[in-house]
């Protein structure tokens, strides 16, 4: 038996496992997203009140975000479930799934009784179960991004560069 | 001026895509490694929401960026009027204990459903002057009006009592401490009627 027959075996499952898990993330976290994105598109106002209830920001910094995150999510869902830029995608749900935990948490810590605003108007009351649902996103855009890295092939060979460029979301048009 | 203001954003937003696009197609074009592309990847995308996000705000009358240029232009007209008096925590106990006065909150639907001052009626600030009485129909225009915010330095409780001292209510005060002193000298409610 040759000595580098293992690694060929490896590296023939590793990939199909690798990529099935990654998409099955990348499908889940994307939607999530965009449902998130939708929701809170629908009542901006509420969005605004939503954030001012943190005090984390000012009128202007607060009114700058709910521009911004809605639309942060759906683009980023729709990038994941289209596998374009996934990588920046998935880097950008981790950090919005960070910020949301930090947010939450301190808003526990300094006793503030208000609603998350995670998913719009349906949103439910800071607390341990909304803090770890954000926890959760994070350590799923965590684990796309990991996955991300591993199925793409490593572009710093030269027959590899259009497959890794493929595998990252650099098709774009 | 709203009007220029949206011409500006939209100008704003129509640069942003254009360097958003750019920075997609040297990051295509680069030849650096699949990790090293995703902070471009993430900054482009934080573009690409930021421009379409305040394309779609300010297209519309009814988006955030008009919305609150409306809001900002009411403010700014009633703070230099008129100084509603204010009503310190003792009076503000005694009256929501013999239900002398009628409070309004001044803050938003999401705070005021965490919790209020009993029998408290939500008007928060982004709501139109027709909202406002259609709100305040069954209130005498001669009862006592305690108006509060969230705390000391919110000013949207100045802003509301201004209005509706404006709209006829004689007897207008401002609870100046708002929510955080209530809080603070334990009587939050859990009341959940609106």
């Amino acid at each position: 038996m040759r000595d580098d027959q293992t690694p060929i075996v490896r590296s023939s499952r590793e990939p199909t496992a690798l990529r099935g898990a990654e998409l099955v993330l990348r499908l889940c976290v994307g939607a999530l997203l965009i449902y998130s994105g939708y929701e809170k598109l629908r009542d901006p106002v509420g969005l605004v009140h939503a954030i001012d209830a943190y005090r984390l920001f000012g009128p202007t910094s607060g009114l700058a975000i709910a521009i911004v995150l809605p639309w942060l999510e759906v683009i980023s869902g729709a990038c994941l479930i289209a596998h374009v830029a996934a990588g920046g995608a998935a880097l950008v749900a981790a950090l919005l799934g960070l910020a949301f935990v930090i947010a939450q948490t301190t808003a526990l810590a300094r006793g503030l009784m208000i609603h998350c605003g995670c998913f719009g108007d349906s949103a439910m009351t800071v607390g341990p179960v909304t803090v770890a649902r954000a926890a959760g996103l994070l350590a799923a855009a965590v684990a796309t991004l990991v996955l991300v890295a591993r199925s793409a092939p490593n572009d710093a060979s030269p027959p590899a560069a259009s497959e890794a460029r493929a595998a990252d979301g650099d098709g774009l048009p | 001026m709203l009007g220029s203001v949206n011409h500006n954003i939209a100008q704003l937003s129509a640069a942003a895509l254009v360097v958003a696009t750019v920075t997609l197609f040297r990051i295509r074009s680069g030849a650096t490694a699949a990790s090293r592309r995703w902070p471009l990847h993430a900054l482009a995308i934080v573009i690409v929401a930021g421009a379409v996000g305040a394309a779609y705000h300010s297209a519309s009358d009814d988006g955030l960026i008009s919305h609150y240029e409306r809001v900002r232009a009411v403010r700014l007209n009633a703070l230099p009027q008129e100084r509603v008096p204010r009503v310190d925590l003792s009076e503000v106990l005694r009256s929501a204990d013999d239900r002398s006065a009628t409070f309004i909150d001044a803050r938003g639907t999401l705070e005021f459903d965490s919790g209020r001052i009993d029998s408290a009626v939500n008007v928060p600030p982004d709501l139109m002057a027709d909202q406002i009485r259609a709100r305040l129909a069954n209130v005498p225009r001669d009862r006592p009006l305690i108006v509060y915010c969230s705390r000391e330095s919110c000013e949207t409780a100045d802003v509301l009592a201004s209005r509706l001292a404006r709209d006829g209510f004689t007897n207008v005060r401002v609870f100046s401490g708002g929510w955080e002193i209530w809080v603070a000298a334990t009587r939050p409610s859990s009341d959940v009627s609106k």
